[in-house]
């Protein structure tokens, strides 16, 4: 337990002895985020601990005082989910990819032991098609600008002593020895920070409006209830540095004059919400974290409120209705929570990445920080890059990189060479971008002058395979679901359009129907009460702008991507067919018929088009049209 | 404040809530299906936008501010708020012509207002619920989720039996756990129905009923409570008639009825039988304060939520009931008919009237309760133009009241009558009232032997809850607590037919003040036939008193655990609602079993039960009737033993005799 300022300050560089010192002997890290841990890292984490308890290969590791021994670590996501599990080995830098437990052995014996290299598990750099030593040697690492997420594959999930180690909470130290509650603000404010959970908002001017709510009681909010279909940034940052998102949370509740905290963080996350009560019961324990915080008079507590399981529930007013243990319903605003939120107290809410930067700032001050980023977006953003893409994960960039940088030089552009026909980014309630934009810079304002948005940073890459239609059916399948069923626009709304949607792609609209579909993507727009409603119709409204002619190709019969099944048309080409009749006997529905030996036929009012048929055939002579 | 609307500049009050009450005053009524003014602003159904310095924004959400420029009806708005009807219709049951509230629906009057001939959107399948398990009708086809009832229940009668469930399309207003209204705490106040701007909720009709009882060679007699006649008036365009009940006697006479009696008479009787059980308590100083009992949802409302002060209830029957139990018991003898050839009906501006008279102490009193909506009705189909008939009094001699008994329709009626017989029992010398808040006046009366009598005047069951709270909490001291369920008494019931918002209950109450004015007993001690009904009838004290229970807010059934294999059983019943279950009830449950087998108790049954409603001494248990609360096994065992050992007892004498 740390009891004043000094002694957290001397603690802190003790640590970053000992973690200097830890870095230059023989340790392995054991990447245990959710992606790596439902590949099986867990397994290979506890077959690590066999093999070094039973080498006793502890003892010629490295001991101080009463430090976490041992040289088997876990680590926090390094961002390559697509490779997992991850496993690198200090101090050497060999970054080990698709470990499985079988390949622990080697790793003990030729590289714990030897220091040897283990090439075969090397990591493929998608350029060269080489196996690279360590992640520092990818292009995908070089070109990325890591700043929130740093020490990848060298840094402690569960440890507070090595986040220490790492310089941290000496930014909390700083505040809280040298800046005045409203000096943090002005800090916050000229960084430029913005908020990084969709919306941009200045968020030195959130915490400004809570500082000034005259209240006795405040509150400080965490908002980790991640909900876009694609979006893991925030998983990621709570599982790999917990304590980095706490730390920001701490500087925040010290700037507004708040004594609680609530992280609310979704109940789907138990890697996540393990990882940072561990971090809170961990500072606790330190005593950064509670009633009068290293002697300073500034107490601070904060709990974890797990989420409701609705996507809603991330829109700020329906979370702080669910920590109430409320129904997760948006109210409308004003009142800004910053005046009246939990409990009608003044409550500052913000997102995960967002609380994040604050420690960064507060260290490096504004004019590096600001270096980073564009003028009104400065700062790095992470972004987690799903689809056809040969590294799919999490990226981090500075603002104004462009998507063509993401998706090409960094996740190594699409598998199998196709064409990139769209890219959504933003989450359910973000826009489906067209080619043309690959090169804009992207940052919150250039976005928004093409009515798409940052969101929280899920980039899905889309192919030239998929049908747009489909896509913007498929997310309103999504946001209709997770309507909180409040106001008319987005519950009665989305759930026709979505109607709509399916008849487009089941072959039954009309020149009607594109024009309600239009009529209504406007309507639930203009007319919701909250950010989903508001932003529900985006995936119609950027396919019907950008892809419209896929939309109009619909109405005259064709898929122009060829993959809604209902345009398709499965025929027997008689020349190539045998009439062997292994087809009919695959058929599930009886739509094929003929003679033995003759040319079949199928009966397109019978068939299903499940494609069974086509498997079947050994002569390919059943075609789809 | 100035501000500009559509081109105009129009002064609107500073202090209005919000720009939609601010327009409605200039005479702008902008459309809205979920603005209630006496709860919290709700915003979803967003039919009110309009265009604030070229923003769309709410205007029930919007605060007025100087300057600010307003459009309400560009072709933008239009379009959108026809948009928003349209899909309320397109996942709406439009089977309008056969609705409960064809005429009265709000959703129709939009629908027609803005000339929607078309539904551009497919009719959407909805997961439909239909409950008539109570006087209260459910119907979740006609809901449009505006919430209006939601925060009814919740906010101005703190009952909260109805609650949003699902998500998306799938949303509805459900009880929890998707139970009928029958099994919960719904106190059938009708608040929810009065405020329903659709068909979802609404009064169960029970109107065939009373043609069946006029078919068959019953004597139908009738009686009429006072806050029906002036809303009845409000139906048939003849507001402020002085004869408006005579007429109605006219018509019922005309309809079949042998007799029709005035409620205000039963009124007269409780006013005077309360006042009497006021000053027994105060000389004894026992159950004090003194709660009304006219009103069943404030009764069934104690007797949910504060199980504990149902002695606090004036043992008096409701006015309803109390003169039922006269007509049934004494009135038939003097007709020397056979209770059960009579069918007595009663006219009632409540929904929970309907509830009283099925309550099971109740039973073979009231036959039929018939809202005024359905006497409305029964008027309308007769096609009988009610104010071209000749004004006919009440029959004696249950027909006469005094002031004080007409007065009990509004809010403070019952009280004043109370104090109004004191008066002519001890003596008032000074009275003084004041509004504490909206809901809850304060009364003062000194009476002549130096004593001050306090009282409060309560409408609204949140009020209620806040009253009594405070008076747990010794923060409140009173000897009399009056409670209306309903916002402004009765004459604001959940029976009474719409528009049944705060404009109109506010011109009832006048209305039936003017009538209560120019009756010409004042007090009902002056109603010379409740006197010889004193004099003529010795057990009237039993025939008009009635008892209270408490009641469990979820009606659920027990969970069979260990079952006794004979004869008389003693049941064991372990609450494994949430709170006992997290102070260990389901340990102590199964130490039961263990208990039971070893003892090899053949004659415990042991069940879990959910919530005892003790949750301040968790874990529960109930041995036979016996509560035990912060339970463990000592306690339990020994009440068994108790209980055992007292039919030991019994089973010895019963032998011995």
């Amino acid at each position: 337990m740390l009891k004043s300022l000094t002694d957290a300050y001397r603690f802190i560089e003790k640590q970053r002895e000992i973690r200097t010192r830890k870095l230059q002997s023989v340790s392995v890290y054991v990447c245990v985020g959710t992606g790596c841990s439902a590949k099986g890292a867990l397994k290979v984490y506890n077959k690590f601990k066999e093999l070094i308890e039973r080498e006793n290969l502890n003892v010629s590791v490295f001991k101080m005082d009463d430090v976490h021994d041992g040289i088997l670590r876990k680590t926090g996501c390094c961002g390559r989910c697509s490779s997992g599990p991850l496993v690198s080995v200090q101090p050497y830098g060999y970054f080990y990819a698709h470990v499985g437990v079988d390949d622990v052995e080697k790793i003990v014996e030729r590289t714990l032991k030897k220091g040897e290299i283990v090439e075969e598990l090397l990591m493929i750099d998608f350029e060269t098609n080489q196996r690279v030593k360590s992640l520092e040697d990818t292009q995908l690492y070089k070109r990325q600008n890591f700043y929130i997420m740093e020490d990848i594959g060298k840094s402690e999930c569960d440890n507070i002593e090595d986040y220490m180690g790492r310089g941290g909470y000496l930014s909390l130290l700083k505040v809280l020895s040298s800046m005045k509650p409203e000096e943090v603000i002005e800090t916050i404010k000229a960084s430029g920070l913005r908020g990084r959970g969709g919306g941009g908002f200045p968020t030195g001017l959130k915490w400004e409006a809570a500082r000034k709510s005259k209240s006795d009681i405040k509150f400080v909010v965490c908002n980790g209830d991640e909900g876009d279909p694609g979006a893991f940034m925030n998983r990621t940052l709570l599982e790999r540095d917990p304590h980095l998102v706490l730390e920001g949370m701490i500087i925040a509740a010290y700037a507004v004059g708040a004594q609680k905290g609530y992280a609310y963080v979704r109940a789907e996350y138990p890697i996540a919400i393990q990882m940072f009560q561990r971090a809170i019961d961990d500072a606790k324990r330190m005593g950064l974290l509670g009633e009068n915080i290293l002697n300073t008079g500034f107490s601070f507590d904060l709990e974890i409120k797990e989420g409701a399981g609705a996507f809603v529930c991330g829109e700020e007013t329906a979370l702080l209705a669910s920590i109430e243990g409320k129904r997760g319903m948006p109210r409308p605003r004003p009142p800004f929570p910053a005046e009246s939120g939990l409990w009608g107290y003044p409550t500052l809410i913000n997102n995960v990445e967002t609380y994040a930067n604050v420690p960064r700032i507060i260290r490096d001050g504004v004019e590096k920080y600001r270096k980073l980023g564009t003028v009104n977006s400065p700062g790095t953003k992470m972004f987690s890059v799903t689809g056809p893409v040969k590294m799919t994960g999490i990226v981090e960039v500075q603002f104004g990189t462009t998507l063509r940088q993401i998706i090409y030089d960094i996740c190594g552009g699409l598998a199998n060479n196709e064409k990139i026909k769209a890219v959504q980014i933003g989450g359910p309630s973000g826009a489906c971008l067209p080619p043309q934009y690959l090169d804009m810079p992207l940052d919150y304002d250039t976005l928004r002058s093409i009515d798409a948005m940052v969101g929280s940073g899920g980039i899905v890459v889309i192919s030239e395979k998929t049908c747009m239609v489909e896509v913007a059916r498929f997310f309103l399948d999504f946001t209709k679901r997770e309507s909180c069923g409040k106001c008319v626009p987005c519950r009665e709304g989305t759930a026709q359009a979505y109607r709509i949607l399916e008849k487009f792609v089941n072959a039954k609209a009309n020149e009607e129907d594109l024009k309600n579909l239009e009529f209504l993507a406007k309507l639930i727009k203009t007319a919701s009460l909250c950010g989903l409603g508001k932003t529900a119709p985006n995936p119609i409204l950027s396919t019907v702008r950008w892809f419209r002619p896929e939309y109009e190709a619909h109405l005259r019969g064709v898929c122009p991507s060829g993959s809604c099944t209902a345009f398709k048309k499965y025929v027997i080409d008689e020349k190539l067919c045998k009439g062997c009749g292994l087809c009919v006997r695959s058929c599930p529905n009886g739509a094929i018929s003929g003679e033995r030996g003759k040319p079949y036929l199928i009966d397109p009012e019978k068939c299903v088009k499940c494609g069974l048929c086509v498997e079947k055939c050994k002569f390919k002579a059943i075609v789809v049209a | 404040m100035t501000i500009h609307v559509d081109g105009r500049q129009v002064q609107i009050d500073p202090n209005a809530k919000n720009l939609l009450e601010a327009l409605k005053e200039v005479g702008i009524e902008i459309p809205n299906l979920c603005y209630l003014s006496e709860t919290s602003v709700y915003g979803a159904c967003r039919m009110c936008l309009v265009e604030v310095d070229g923003q769309l924004v709410t205007s029930c959400t919007t605060k007025p501010k100087e300057g600010m420029r307003i459009k309400t009806n560009t072709p933008q708005i239009q379009q959108l708020r026809k948009g928003i009807l349209e899909l309320i219709l397109a996942s709406h049951n439009r089977d309008c012509t056969i609705c409960e509230r064809n005429g009265s629906c709000k959703l129709q009057e939009y629908a027609e207002e803005f000339g929607i001939r078309k539904v551009r959107f497919d009719q959407l399948p909805k997961p439909t619920f239909f409950d008539a398990s109570s006087p209260i009708v459910r119907d979740t086809s006609k809901c449009i989720l505006c919430g209006d009832c939601v925060r009814m229940c919740e906010e101005v009668q703190s009952v909260g039996a109805i609650d949003f469930a699902g998500r998306g399309i799938e949303t509805r207003v459900s009880p929890a756990f998707e139970a009928n209204l029958s099994e919960t705490e719904c106190v059938y106040c009708g608040q929810c129905v009065s405020v329903c701007p659709t068909g979802a909720l609404y009064v169960r009709n029970d109107l065939e009923k009373l043609y069946e009882a006029l078919s068959s060679d019953k004597v139908v007699i009738g009686m009429i409570a006072p806050a029906v006649r002036v809303a009845l008036a409000e139906e048939f365009g003849i507001e402020r008639d002085p004869f408006i009940a005579e007429r109605l006697v006219s018509f019922l006479k005309l309809s079949g009825f042998s007799k029709v009696f005035d409620v205000a008479f039963g009124a007269d009787l409780v006013a005077f039988e309360e006042a009497h059980e006021l000053l027994e308590r105060l000389s004894n100083n026992e159950r004090l304060p003194l709660f009304t009992s006219c009103c069943p949802a404030w009764v069934k409302y104690v007797e949910q939520f504060y199980p504990a002060l149902t002695n606090n209830l004036s043992s008096v029957k409701s006015p309803q009931q109390a003169l039922g139990s006269v007509v049934k018991k004494v009135y038939a003898k003097k007709l020397n008919l056979d209770p059960e050839r009579i069918c007595l009906v009663s006219f009632m501006p409540c929904t929970a009237k309907k509830f009283e008279a099925e309550r099971e102490e109740h039973a073979g009193i009231v036959d039929l309760v018939l809202t005024t909506k359905e006497l409305s009705q029964f008027i309308k189909v007769s096609r009988v133009d009610l104010k071209k008939l000749e004004p006919q009094p009440f029959d004696r001699p249950y027909g006469v009241s005094s002031q004080g008994g007409l007065d009990f329709g509004k809010s403070g009626g019952v009280l004043s009558s109370v104090i109004t017989v004191l008066n002519d029992q001890v003596g008032i010398e000074e009275q003084r009232s004041i509004e504490l808040e909206k809901g809850i006046r304060q009364i003062e009366a000194k009476t002549k032997d130096g004593r001050t009598i306090k009282g409060l005047m309560v409408f609204g069951l949140a009020n209620a809850r806040k009253v009594v709270n405070d008076i747990l909490e010794a923060k409140l001291s009173v000897e009399v607590v009056e409670v209306m369920a309903c916002n402004f008494g009765c004459v604001g019931g959940g029976g009474q037919p719409y528009p049944n918002d705060t404009q109109v209950r506010q011109s009832r109450s006048k209305q039936l003040k003017e009538l209560v004015s120019v009756k010409s007993l004042i007090s009902p001690t002056e109603n010379y036939h409740m006197r010889k009904l004193y004099e003529e009838v010795h057990d009237l004290h039993e025939l008009i008193h009635t008892t209270y229970r408490p009641r469990k807010r979820i009606v659920q059934e027990d969970v069979e655990v260990l079952p006794a294999p004979n004869g008389e059983k003693l049941k064991v019943k372990v609450c494994l609602g949430t709170s006992c279950y997290l102070k260990g009830s389901y340990r102590l449950l199964s130490q039961l079993i263990e208990l039971a087998k070893r003892r090899d108790y053949s004659s415990v049954e042991i069940v879990g039960t959910f919530c005892l409603e003790n949750c301040d001494h968790s874990p529960n248990v109930l041995v036979d009737d016996k509560l035990v609360g912060e339970a463990n096994l000592e306690k339990v065992e020994a009440e068994i033993e108790r209980q055992l050992q007292k039919r030991r007892v019994h089973d010895a004498s019963q032998t011995n005799v």
